[in-house]
C-alpha cells in the first residue's frame, strides 16, 4: 500500500510582526522504545543510528541524518533530516532488535512540525505554555513536552545564546491549525 | 497551582500531571476468596486522609511515567516525590487543627473516622 504523506498547510509559511511561522516540509519520524539498561538493546540502536541514544532527560542529539529526542527514560522520538535513510533505519532495526523487548513504530504521519522564528519568539510561546522555559530550554541540545493551552507538544529549542530565536514545535496534525491560528493571534501585540 | 519535582523531567507545573489517588494498594493475592465487600474495599475505599498522604502521579504531558508523592493533603505542601516500586520514605507532617476538630481521617464527615 501507497501511503499519502504531505503537510498540513498549503501555505507553509507566514510572517507577522517579525515572527514567522513555518510548517517544515514532511519529515519521517520513528518512534522507538527500549530499556537502557539492556546493553544489546544500547548497543545494537547506536550502531544502527550511529548516534549515541540520549539518556538525559529533555535532551536531543543529532548527526546529519537524524535527531534522536528523548521522550521518557525507555522511549525516543526518530526524527529524519534525511528521507533516504528513514527505510532502511527502519528496516535494520527491525532486524537487529528484540522484537520481545523492544517497540519500533512508524509515526511519520501522527505530528506536524512547526518552526517559528523571530525576536519575540520565547515571549509569544510564555503566553500559551506553562513550562519555564529559561530554565528548561536553556540551550540548543534542550526540548520539553509539555501543553499548548490543551494540546499536548513537544518543543525542540534551535537557537544558541544570542541566534535569533527558533523553535520547532512537534504537534498532532489535527491541532496544528488550531496551534498556529493561537500563535499568529499572540503575535499581535509585538509590533515591528 | 503546585510546582511537582518530577523524578525524570525535573520542575514543571501541576497543569502537566493527574493525579492517580492514594499509593501502595496492594492488590489481593487471591481475588477469588474475598467476599464482595472485600473485593469492594480493595477496589473503592480510600482513606481520604487530612494531612500526610501518599499518592501516585503521572507525568500525562510530559515522559508519561507514574511515581509516587508525599502530599500533605491539607496544606498542599509536597514532602518527598520517589519512583515507583521505591520504599515510601518515613516522614512526619504537620496535621493542621481545624476549627470545627474534624478528624484526620475524611473531608470533615465524622463517620468516616478511624479510630
Amino acid at each position: 500500500m501507497t501511503l499519502k504523506r504531505s503537510t498540513v498547510f498549503e501555505d507553509v509559511k507566514i510572517e507577522k510582526n517579525g515572527i514567522s511561522i513555518q510548517e517544515l516540509p514532511f519529515v519521517e519520524k520513528i518512534n522507538l522504545r527500549g530499556d537502557t539498561k539492556d546493553r544489546d538493546f544500547m548497543s545494537n540502536a547506536g550502531a544502527v543510528l550511529d548516534i549515541l541514544i540520549p539518556t538525559e532527560p529533555n535532551t536531543k542529539i543529532q548527526n546529519k541524518d537524524l535527531q534522536v529526542i528523548w521522550l521518557s527514560p525507555n522511549e525516543w522520538l526518530l526524527s529524519f533530516l534525511n528521507e533516504n535513510h528513514f527505510f532502511r533505519i527502519l528496516e535494520e532495526l527491525n532486524n537487529k532488535l528484540n522484537p520481545e523487548k523492544t517497540s519500533i513504530t512508524d509515526i511519520s504521519e501522527n505530528k506536524t512540525v512547526l518552526r517559528i522564528e523571530g525576536n519575540h519568539t520565547t515571549e509569544l510561546l510564555r503566553k500559551f505554555i506553562v513550562l519555564d522555559i529559561d530554565n528548561v530550554l536553556n540551550s540548543n541540545l534542550r526540548v520539553a513536552q509539555t501543553i499548548f493551552i490543551k494540546i499536548p507538544v513537544l518543543i525542540i529549542r534551535n537557537h544558541n545564546y544570542q541566534e535569533k530565536q527558533s523553535f520547532d514545535i512537534h504537534v498532532n496534525r489535527s491541532h496544528s491549525k488550531y496551534l498556529r491560528d493561537l500563535l499568529l493571534d499572540g503575535c499581535n501585540q509585538f509590533i515591528n | 497551582m503546585l510546582i511537582i519535582n518530577c523524578p525524570y523531567c525535573g520542575e514543571r507545573e501541576q497543569e502537566e500531571f493527574s493525579c492517580g489517588g492514594e499509593a501502595h494498594i496492594e492488590r489481593p493475592k487471591n481475588p477469588p476468596d474475598l467476599n464482595d465487600d472485600q473485593w469492594a474495599d480493595y477496589l473503592f475505599l480510600r482513606q481520604n486522609i487530612k494531612g500526610l498522604q501518599y499518592e501516585r502521579w503521572n507525568h500525562s504531558f510530559g515522559c508519561r511515567q507514574w511515581f509516587n508523592v508525599a502530599r500533605n493533603t491539607a496544606t498542599d505542601e509536597i514532602l518527598a516525590v520517589y519512583k515507583m516500586g521505591e520504599k515510601p520514605p518515613a516522614l512526619e507532617s504537620n496535621n493542621p487543627i481545624t476549627p470545627c476538630g474534624e478528624p484526620a481521617i475524611g473531608s470533615g464527615n465524622f463517620s468516616t473516622s478511624k479510630k
